[in-house]
């Protein structure tokens, strides 16, 4: 993204950018390069008023999001996908965890308003929770088991790899201390001990993550800078 | 959609190209989203209704724009539309036509 490129040309580019960021890699970089022409003629396109084109742009991207979510899921019926993400745990566990936040809160307001008496919008959201919770400790566990087991060294450069391992680890870390804390916290006993615990680590995790992202950040523009 | 293709073959057909006749035949000021735009065509691609392919990158250079992905409609698009013109004409966002 440079400058001089319109604000709904640049929004409209990063969010192609952005959900297909682990794509398959062909579908990847077809679809991105599908928007930036679409992009480019439309403001080709426009009269004078370049403004007016880009606030359509960023209606067209804006209004399209659903789809684009649609999309993004029926390319991961192709073959291998499977693999890929246990081995590249972040896209699920942050998916579901997108997923099991307004679930959480739902499920939390619900049991307020319920009195003692559960209803069936509660049900079904305490399973959604249950599903969620159980789904991403299930993922959290098996890629932690995989990386434990295939060990392979990173391309990527020893500094960078340490960081974007332990990026990735504390990521892995605080979508499974959230998703057992969604799932046990009403539990009594030992559980909802573990679940209460589970959200300090979870808290603990985001603020860590944060650190090293921001760390990994002023490592790249640095190398960027000196190379 | 694929009714506008087959309007303009031989021609290929393009995204923007597409979004803009889509709109001016429903009479819309507003042109169809990229996600819904995009996720048709490749339905249709993928469905064999549609081919894709890139276009050659010195004439995008000699525009000065990128290169644009364009579509032509294969024997079985023809064939679908002759058939069931309903859903292969309806884009997907707006009301079936009448």
């Amino acid at each position: 993204m440079t400058r001089g490129v319109p604000w709904g040309a640049r929004l409209a580019l990063w969010w192609v950018a952005t959900y297909t960021a682990t794509a398959p890699r062909q579908e990847a970089v077809d679809r991105r390069a599908e928007i930036a022409a679409d992009v480019a003629d439309q403001l080709r396109a426009a009269p004078v008023v370049a403004r007016v084109a880009s606030r359509q742009i960023a209606g067209r991207a804006l209004r399209g999001l659903g789809s684009d979510v649609l999309w993004r899921v029926s390319v991961e019926r192709s073959p291998g996908r499977a693999r890929w993400h246990l081995e590249h745990p972040a896209t699920v566990l942050g998916a579901l965890a997108v997923l099991l936040t307004p679930t959480v809160a739902l499920g939390d307001t619900l049991r307020r308003t319920s009195a003692g008496r559960p209803g069936r919008a509660l049900v079904f959201v305490h399973s959604a929770e249950v599903l969620f919770g159980a789904a991403i400790l299930a993922i959290a566990l098996t890629a932690l088991l995989r990386r434990l087991v295939e060990r392979r060294p990173d391309p990527a450069g020893p500094r960078r790899a340490s960081l974007d391992l332990a990026r990735r680890s504390i990521a892995l870390l605080a979508c499974a201390s959230y998703g057992a804390a969604a799932l046990w916290r009403f539990v009594p006993g030992a559980l909802g001990k573990l679940a209460a615990a589970a959200y300090v680590v979870f808290g603990l995790a985001v603020i860590a993550w944060i650190a090293v992202a921001g760390c990994g950040w002023v490592l790249r523009s640095w190398e960027r800078r000196n190379h | 959609m694929l009714e506008l293709a087959v309007e303009r073959a031989p021609e290929r057909v393009y995204g923007f190209a597409l979004a803009q006749a889509l709109a001016e035949r429903d009479g819309h000021t507003r042109l169809v989203a990229h996600g819904t735009l995009y996720k048709a065509l490749d339905r249709m691609r993928r469905a064999g209704l549609l081919t894709a392919e890139w276009e050659d990158p010195g004439v995008a250079a000699e525009e000065g724009r990128p290169r644009r992905r364009v579509y032509q409609v294969t024997a079985e698009g023809r064939r679908a539309l002759v058939e069931d013109p309903a859903p292969a004409t309806r884009p997907g966002w707006g009301p079936a036509p009448a």
